[in-house]
């Protein structure tokens, strides 16, 4: 049994977090059509579940009161946060946080991995990233209808 | 100890082969709202992310497969897993980012691929026999952007 509850235990206070970072363009390299990104937006979220459904600990969100970089190893056990959702709010924290919510290049994976523990174990693990833009004056504010 | 591991493990391949290995999923859609994604025009756009996943013998037989055929009928995805047929290519998972994209009447901004290889020589549960599995897969993310008028 030691060997099943030591390596879940590792897994709840090492493996399992979350990481956010936006990293201002100290530069005027421009990026394909001569606009110049006002910052690089990276987040990624981890989960784990038992046998693929049973959630066992998850990463977070990065939220009001983080650092400007989160490197988060506040677990949450028994809970699976790790979603393209969390990732949005994580943006849109990021967004607050640089002063523009003009986006380009929005790109997200979701990786899940499994056989490393012969199945027993998953580890579920959300990406997303963006390049973060200046607002565009000229631009309204967002409108329209959502897809279905 | 060891059976009732290699039973739970069983049991959690079978469950993942049920469950597919080919997964659509949605971001909700109102989460980008206060968000301008350059391209789209100021519409609110929603994120969906294609993936197909594929699991070999030898880097060439095909165990299983995830599944991204399109159901003209239901317009959906078919999903799930095909055995002993490789069904994970780019064209697969681009076809179905097209046929969502369609079928929501929808065009496509931040359109891009990704895939990747594992092997499992490395994990200790296989020893030298992971080396000779080996996954493949290959996903794609897009924003969808509600056209003004249907093509």
């Amino acid at each position: 049994m030691k060997k099943l509850i030591y390596p879940i235990l590792a897994i709840a206070l090492a493996g399992c977090s979350s990481y956010s970072e936006v990293a201002r363009w100290k530069s005027d390299v421009t990026i394909n059509d001569g606009v110049v990104p006002l910052a690089t937006f990276v987040t990624q979220n981890f989960s784990y579940q038992l046998l693929g459904f049973i959630p066992l600990c998850t990463g977070r969100p990065w939220t009001e009161g983080d650092d400007d970089i989160m490197d988060d190893f506040n677990v949450r056990p028994f809970a699976d946060e790790a979603t393209i959702d969390n990732n949005l709010v994580s943006l849109k924290y990021a967004l607050n946080k640089v002063g523009s919510h003009r986006i380009t290049q929005l790109r997200t994976t979701i990786d899940d991995d499994s056989m490393w523990s012969l199945f027993l174990v998953n580890r579920h693990e959300v990406r997303t990233q963006c390049l973060i833009l200046r607002e565009d004056p000229a631009a309204q504010a967002p409108a329209g209808k959502a897809t279905p | 100890m060891k059976k009732l591991l290699l039973a739970a493990s069983g049991m959690a391949a079978a469950l993942m082969l049920a469950s597919g290995c080919a997964t659509v999923t949605y971001s909700s859609p109102r989460i980008l709202d206060e968000v301008s994604i350059k391209g789209t025009d100021n519409k609110l756009g929603q994120l969906v992310f294609v993936d197909t996943t594929g699991f070999y013998l030898l880097w060439s037989l095909p165990i299983f497969s995830g599944d991204l055929r399109w159901d003209a009928q239901k317009r959906s995805i078919v999903g799930g897993t095909r055995i002993f047929t490789d069904m994970v290519d780019v064209e697969s998972v681009q076809g179905a980012l097209l046929n969502i994209a369609e079928s929501l009447n929808c065009d496509l901004v931040d359109v891009t691929f990704h895939d990747s290889d594992v092997s499992f020589a490395e994990p200790s549960y296989f020893g030298l026999v992971g080396a000779f599995l080996g996954l493949s897969r290959i996903s794609a993310s897009a924003v969808l952007v509600p056209r003004a008028e249907p093509k």
